[in-house]
């Protein structure tokens, strides 16, 4: 899979293997989310180190960032037709997925480890 | 990089669009699964929210809490649920279709339906059980 014309494949391919991980883990987070909202500081922080739920939330976000990415892009290149904006909202489409994985990321590791 | 847009003039005939269709049901849900991930990448803002709150400590998080707990948010929030599930038995439909199965038209009215009643019993019982 080196040469650009194997990339649709590639995307094709990894879009259906996050799609999988976000189906199973994304029903636990929405979950802990919804019943989360108004529960308090301590209860939440508790229930994040109870079932490594702290673990699952991490690998929720970075493999539903790489769906984002490959599907906004897809968005991208079905409706923005000149070739500098979608150049350049692609590069916005990367800089937001990388900002969301990377703030969770450590979000749940600070959580995990310092509290 | 081919530049797209010197094969868009305007001698170019137009493939139908959108407004050229009678609107179907099936149609709609496949508008829906696009529209739904796009809900689903803005609104995974609102989730990176909440968690950072929980990391600035118990002000911050129980000012989003207030905040997340208003009633038009809290809808918000509901909505956002219920876009996750639509695109998650979306995305099922998407694995059956994958293997080669399902796209009679009856099987495709089915699935389309079925998306519609089981993410809407998802988000109740995620909600209100």
């Amino acid at each position: 899979m080196k040469n650009r014309y194997s990339e649709g494949t590639r995307h094709f391919l990894f879009q259906r293997a996050t799609a999988v991980i976000n189906l199973l883990l994304g029903v636990f987070v929405f979950n802990f989310f919804v019943k989360g909202i108004g529960k308090s500081y301590i209860d939440v922080i508790e229930g994040l180190n109870n079932n490594f739920m702290w673990l699952i939330v991490t690998i929720f976000s970075l493999s539903m960032c790489y769906h984002m990415w490959i599907g906004f892009n897809h968005i991208l290149d079905d409706y923005v037709d000149e070739v500098f904006m979608r150049f350049l909202l692609g590069k916005l489409n990367l800089v937001m997925v990388v900002i969301v994985a990377l703030a969770t990321s450590v979000s749940m590791f600070m959580i995990s480890f310092l509290s | 990089m081919i530049n797209k847009n010197k094969l868009n003039n305007d001698d170019r005939p137009l493939s139908p669009h959108l407004q050229i269709y009678q609107p179907s049901f099936t149609m709609i849900m496949s508008i829906m699964h696009r529209v739904t991930g796009a809900v689903l990448y803005f609104g995974s803002l609102l989730l990176l929210i909440w968690y950072v709150s929980i990391v600035f400590g118990p002000d911050t998080y129980n000012f989003v809490g207030k905040l997340f707990s208003f009633f038009i948010i809290k809808f918000a929030l509901f909505l956002f649920t219920w876009a996750f599930f639509h695109h998650l038995f979306g995305g099922i439909r998407h694995f059956i279709w994958d293997t080669g199965n399902g796209f009679s038209l009856t099987a495709v009215e089915l699935l389309a339906r079925l998306t519609v009643i089981l993410s809407l019993l998802s988000t109740l019982v995620v909600w209100f059980i």
